[in-house]
């Protein structure tokens, strides 16, 4: 395996870590966040066609669309209002949502392989969303963590609605 | 409906907040019938561990009726009367499937806060700091459980209500702890505090057969119940010059083959180390004042197991030498309660173990404030307030 290829990973992961915007069709690499799934790499690409899964596990960061067969628009409170058309493209263990207008490099990149026996699946993460108040690297890991658990377990964790004595939740 | 909420360091308030209710599919919702203070709630009370937000229901120790049950919950019944343990898991990740349920992988809502301290976030638990997920907490009239047919255990009809209530956490972490400590025949076991955690540590180490076990504290009453409800003998803190060489003494100069550890970052000590970590406390230097840890540490036999309960944060002056040295096993974690409910219940209804001892205070929800009180200050013998919503 390519240790130094990860290590540069991570490192840019770090570096990319804090706060940062990424305007829609930006060229920096987004930082990558993996976890371990139980579910097999087929249940991982089946979902992952699926466009009400997105939209339930991007929850406040988005919302996706089936438009036509591989092709899906995302859409954002942040991004343009028409929202981004994509098309889906899959060559062996990588799933992308490539743009289809304005270039750039693909809005997601999901990487999928399988881990040793008995841990399941690997799937790595990257969002080229526009994302403000959150760094793109928390965001990416919560949606890939939320995608995890929906795979698991048929639900998203949430606290959303949930009763405080905060002036928003009365 | 009526909730105990935290709005700030030392400043609780019961106030109304929305009724909690069903979320997602396999959510199920209790009335609350008994909810306890725990130990770790003076940690975000203080103001030593961040991550509360003002109007946050805290409490995580509770049992209930259930009163409304999600579409995808199919063995949890609308009457039942349950124990849920503290920490949230879903019974069906990598690490729930192992028994490690408070690692659970998938019930964090706010793992992402989570992941840069730990690497890989732990489950979610209830009323706690957000990076635990942010959950409601149970000191309210009802309290959403996720999850309720992993998180949900029916109390059998011998168990009355307040027994059951710290099987749902101060006995299975106790337990756990004693679990941790690999107890064979002939074993002394040193358990520091003698906090309910402590206690059930304490009375479970007796359960799984240790031939002797030590609690060590400093308050008369709790040692007391140490002696009454876990059969223990025990030891004044402060009564002696060296905790380690009364400890050693009295094991024929083997020390305990294993030693609990169940204070936490609020430890008491003395001497210059104990003013120190005061002093880097108040700074912010360290979050610990970590005495009973390395304690824990230095006193117990070369090869033992020293298991960690007491919750800490940043520690300085960690004797990792003594680990290395004596060849010590550490072992830790929040507690899996849910590989330890069911057997508990079968103790507490056999009357092999008694729970329900550790409440000394009971009042209704709307004095949990002044409960809080008592149980910070330790005053008039208090060692669990338990509130009736
Ligand atoms: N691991 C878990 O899942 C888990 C679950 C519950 C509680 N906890 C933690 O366990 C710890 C104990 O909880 P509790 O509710 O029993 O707390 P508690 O505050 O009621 O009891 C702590 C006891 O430790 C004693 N103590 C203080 N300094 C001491 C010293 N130097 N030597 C010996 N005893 C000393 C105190 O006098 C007190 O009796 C806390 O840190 C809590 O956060 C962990
Ligand atoms: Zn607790
Ligand atoms: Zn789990």
């Amino acid at each position: 395996m390519d240790v130094t290829g990860t290590a540069r990973t991570l490192v840019g992961q770090v570096a990319s870590a804090a706060g940062r915007v990424l305007p829609g069709g930006g060229t920096a690499t987004s930082p990558q966040q993996t976890l371990t799934f139980t579910s097999s790499p087929t249940d991982v690409l089946t979902a992952v066609r699926d466009a009400g899964v997105w939209s339930q596990v991007l929850g406040e960061f988005g919302a996706v669309e089936l438009e036509a067969p591989g092709r899906y628009r995302f859409t954002s409170e942040h991004g343009p209002a028409a929202g981004t058309p994509t098309e889906l493209r899959e060559t062996g263990e990588v799933v992308q949502f490539t743009r289809t207008e304005g270039g750039g490099g693909p809005l997601v990149e999901l990487r999928v392989t399988t881990a040793p026996p008995g841990r399941g699946t690997e799937v790595a993460l990257r969002l080229d969303l526009p994302l403000p108040d959150l760094a793109t690297g928390a965001a990416t890991f919560t949606v890939l963590y939320r995608l995890r658990a929906l795979l698991q377990t048929g639900e998203v964790p949430t606290i959303t609605p949930q009763p405080s004595a905060r002036p928003a939740s009365r | 409906m009526r909730a105990l909420v935290w709005n700030g360091v030392n400043d609780l308030a019961v106030e109304t907040v929305p009724d909690a209710r069903v979320v997602n599919p396999r959510d199920v919702v209790l009335r609350v019938l008994a909810t306890t203070t725990c130990g770790s709630d003076l940690h975000f009370i203080d103001g030593y561990l961040p991550g509360m937000l003002p109007g946050d229901v805290f409490g995580h120790e509770f049992m209930g009726e259930v009163v409304d049950v999600g579409p995808g919950v199919t063995r949890v019944r609308v009457g039942d009367r349950v124990v849920v343990p503290s920490f949230i898991a879903c019974g069906s990740c990598w690490h729930c499937e192992r028994g490690e349920f408070s690692l659970c992988d998938t019930t964090n809502p706010n793992a992402a806060a989570q992941q840069p301290l730990l690497g890989y976030p732990s489950g979610g638990i209830y009323g706690y700091t957000h990076p635990f997920g942010g959950y409601a907490g149970s000191h309210a009239e009802f309290v959403r459980v996720p999850f309720g047919d992993v998180n949900c255990f029916s109390v059998p009809e011998g168990v009355n209500d307040v027994a059951a209530l710290f099987v749902s956490d101060a006995a299975p972490t106790g337990y756990m702890g004693a679990d941790f400590c690999e107890i064979t025949p002939g074993d002394t076991v040193a358990v520091f505090g003698a906090g309910a955690v402590g206690l059930m540590a304490a009375a479970s180490a007796r359960l799984m057969g240790a031939e002797r076990v030590i609690v060590i504290d400093r308050l008369p009453e709790r040692l007391e119940k140490a002696r009454t409800v876990a059969g223990a003998e025990t030891l004044d803190y402060t009564a002696v010059d060296s905790v380690q060489e009364v400890l050693r003494e009295t094991t024929g100069g083997r020390g305990p083959d294993a030693v609990v550890e169940a204070v936490g970052m609020e430890g008491h000590g003395t001497g210059v180390q104990e003013k120190l970590d005061r002093a880097k406390q108040a700074l912010r230097l360290e979050t610990d004042r970590a005495t009973p840890l390395r304690e824990a540490i230095l006193a117990c036999r070369k090869g033992g197991v020293v298991s960690v309960l007491g919750v800490y944060g940043l520690t300085d002056s960690f004797p990792m030498g003594d680990i290395v040295n004596k060849g010590l096993t550490l072992r830790s974690a929040q507690q899996h309660g849910q590989r330890y409910v069911p057997r508990l219940l079968e103790h507490v209804a056999a009357g092999e173990l008694d729970t329900a001892a550790l409440m000394t205070h009971e009042m209704p929800l709307e004095e949990s404030v002044r409960g809080y009180e008592i149980f910070k200050q330790k005053e008039d013998g208090c060692l669990r307030a338990v509130f009736h919503p």
